[in-house]
């Protein structure tokens, strides 16, 4: 397990674009949930005001994937240029591992909306299974790069 | 486990064509060359596509690249 996640292997660029995103969703989920928490010290859970820590935690999820995307071709254009079929196709078997996740979490959600949940709990469930989905289609992946793949 | 039963004598064919870099067989394949080492140590499966074509780089039949292990020969 330890080779599948050493991260002084060489790789290609998807494989660090992958590494990258999955970094920054973790960060930004940790912040997330110690700002939450944080607040949650002085007042009970379930009425610590979270909307526009959410938005921005996701936003950041977004906006630094993207950002990391944009430096990667503006800083090695060649190489920025070489995903090949591989690439491809192990993109494809990690978002759709991730799909999976959030379909899955997304029926848990609706459960708990029918069972009468605080929009609190309902809009983290949601949250954690974006989360959850991100890092799995992540995790799968790099599994996929590391220890092979067969479409 | 390989998590394919396809084989392949890339690598012998590589030096066999003038110890071609793997490098240089990514590049004239359209690859990258991290994918080259993967299918070269059975850890990717090119599709057909792409075994006609690296077969054509050596000038060799499909066959004399890569070669199926019948899952029946496992003993």
């Amino acid at each position: 397990m330890s080779k599948t996640f050493d991260i002084t292997k060489e790789m290609t660029l998807e494989e660090r674009l992958i590494w990258v995103s999955a970094g920054v969703l973790l960060g930004s989920a940790g912040v997330y949930w110690g700002v939450i928490l944080g607040r949650a010290r002085y007042i009970p859970i379930t009425e610590v005001p979270y909307g526009w820590a959410m938005f921005w935690s996701l936003g950041a999820v977004v906006l630094g994937s993207l950002a990391v995307a944009v430096a990667t071709v503006i800083l090695a254009p060649r190489e920025a240029d070489q995903k090949d079929q591989r690439d491809r196709e192990v993109g494809r078997h990690g978002d759709a591992a991730g799909y999976n996740v959030l379909a899955l979490g997304c029926l848990g959600v609706l459960a708990l909306t029918v069972a009468g949940a605080e929009p609190f709990w309902v809009a983290h469930s949601l949250y954690l299974c974006c989360v959850v989905a991100g890092l799995w289609s992540a995790v799968t992946k790099i599994i996929a790069y590391r220890r092979g793949f067969s479409p | 486990m390989k998590p394919t039963r396809v084989t392949n004598r890339i690598r012998q064919l590589r030096f066999a064509h003038g110890e071609m870099t793997q490098a240089e067989l990514a590049e004239r394949v359209g690859l990258t060359r991290q994918t080259i080492i993967a299918i070269e140590q059975g850890r990717y499966s090119p599709s057909l596509e792409m075994a006609f074509q690296i077969a054509r780089v050596f000038k060799v039949p499909l066959e004399s690249v890569f070669e199926y292990t019948d899952p029946d020969s496992d003993t």
